[in-house]
């Protein structure tokens, strides 16, 4: 009559197992001990910021844009000292985002399949217009998961006049002659207002011509201060120019590192 | 929508040759309301010492009157004028003390000493000082302010100079920042006079 109990014994341990089992899986799924938004904090995230900061400037035959090499991770950890967040698409256009990185490639990836089929079935290159369009489309075709990017598209357009389109996360658009976006958007954006924007300056007063030269120059000066105050920012400038009917340059300029 | 930019409002300040400029923006507003135009942030102490309360301003209207009672206590006691350097470690005691229940302001301090060498500082709203020899911007067009100052301020500049420094500066902010605008004040504090100048800026 006895030999049965040893195995009872197992089977009251294994169901005991289970139940405790069954009990941690339901505190780790509503722990009781914390707020409803400590949970939320804790929370799988499916989006996050690698920091940086892009910037371009149009002229009347030229564009020019450039960005930071920095890629960051919660702002103080940096990943990697030459990450590229411009992408050349064709001689005449030119991208650059700035945000969640992973989005910053999908992005690039899905407007450079769509510049090649546009070249397969149409036998030439997209306009800088029509690529401002597309990837405005693009963008607000994932309206409810948003690609967490501040995209600018930048370019040679059709009349060769230099062009600069910007972007929110959701593909409202908008034709601009400079614009910036990223981590330093707040320190670029009114120093480019009071130089090329001449928006400080009474009238009457002569406003300086913008060439390619002094383009160049406000950039770097734009980029210098930006890396001097805000942390995500640094390390090189890759600026890229298009000038109407000269081919791309690409350059590297160093910047803070620290 | 943080306590801090409830009202809004921009002060800047910089130092320059044997003279310091300081400058605010005059929109007090209640959110996106805009209450009123004409309320300077910046606020005389002595002749050659302001003081600019950026943040919630009816606690920097609190703020000031502590501040004007201690210094006026300072120069009873002591039968001397008040040095910037000495203002600001009173301000910033004066904000530590309500260290665990602060005024939400951030105060900025900006003057000549007795010899004329220029003093700028400012602190966080529990007195958290930081004097830098460039310059300071508290409020809600702080960042903006930054990246204009960091292209234009230059070492040793002139009085004329640094005033047009300044103003730029917070030209550039107004344009941007919605919280605060509707013109701007600036004071150019040098040994023997202090210069005040208000400036039209957008009215939006």
């Amino acid at each position: 009559m006895t030999s049965f109990t040893g195995i009872t014994a197992v089977a009251n341990a294994t169901n005991e197992m289970a139940m405790f089992k069954q009990a941690m899986k339901e505190v780790a799924a509503h722990p009781e001990w914390m707020s409803s938004r400590q949970i939320e904090r804790q929370r799988w995230n499916p989006y996050s910021m690698e920091g940086g900061s892009t910037c371009a400037i149009s002229g009347e035959n030229f564009a020019i844009v450039a960005s930071d090499t920095r890629m960051t991770q919660n702002d103080i950890n940096i990943l990697t000292r030459d990450a590229e967040k411009i992408q050349i698409l064709n001689d005449n256009i030119i991208l650059t985002t700035s945000g969640f990185y992973g989005d910053v490639l999908q992005l690039k990836k899905v407007l450079q399949s769509r510049l090649h089929k546009y070249r397969f079935d149409y036998r030439s290159d997209m306009s800088v217009d029509l690529c401002a369009e597309l990837l405005s489309r693009n963008l607000y075709y994932r309206r409810f998961f948003p690609y967490y990017t501040g995209a600018i598209l930048a370019g040679i357009d059709e009349h060769g006049k230099g062009a600069v389109f910007s972007y929110d996360p959701i593909g409202c658009i908008e034709r601009l002659g400079y614009s910036a976006s990223g981590a330093a958007e707040p320190m670029i954006i009114p120093f480019l207002d009071c130089q090329i924007g001449h928006v400080t300056l009474s009238e009457g007063y002569e406003r300086p011509e913008l060439t390619l030269d002094r383009a160049i120059s406000l950039m770097k000066d734009s980029f210098r201060g930006a890396a001097e105050r805000e942390i995500s920012t640094g390390d090189k400038i890759h600026l890229v120019i298009a000038e109407a009917g000269k081919p791309v340059v690409v350059k590297f300029l160093p910047l803070r590192e620290d | 929508m943080s306590i801090m930019s409830y009202t809004g409002g921009t002060v800047v300040a910089m130092a320059g040759d044997e003279c310091v400029c300081i400058a605010s923006d005059l929109r007090i507003g209640e959110q996106m309301t805009t209450i009123a135009t004409d309320q300077k942030k910046v606020h005389k102490v002595t002749d050659k010492v302001y003081v600019g309360l950026a943040g919630f301003q009816s606690d920097a209207r609190t703020v000031l009157e502590k501040i004007m009672f201690r210094k006026n206590l300072y120069e009873l006691r002591e039968n001397r004028n008040i040095k910037p350097q000495v203002l600001s470690e009173m301000i910033s005691n004066l904000a530590y003390q309500h260290r665990f229940g602060s005024y939400f302001t951030e105060p900025l301090v900006a003057g000549l000493d007795d010899t004329n060498k220029p003093y700028i500082c400012c602190m966080d709203t529990i007195g958290c000082v930081s004097a830098p020899r460039d310059f300071v911007a508290v409020g809600t067009g702080q960042e903006y302010l930054l990246g204009v100052c960091e292209n234009f301020w230059r070492e040793n500049m002139k009085p004329d100079e640094l005033f047009e420094a300044t103003a730029q500066s917070i030209l550039s902010c107004l344009e941007r920042d919605a919280a605060s605008g509707w013109g701007a004040v600036v004071y150019t504090i040098t040994k023997d006079k202090v210069n005040v100048s208000t400036i039209k800026a957008r009215m939006d």
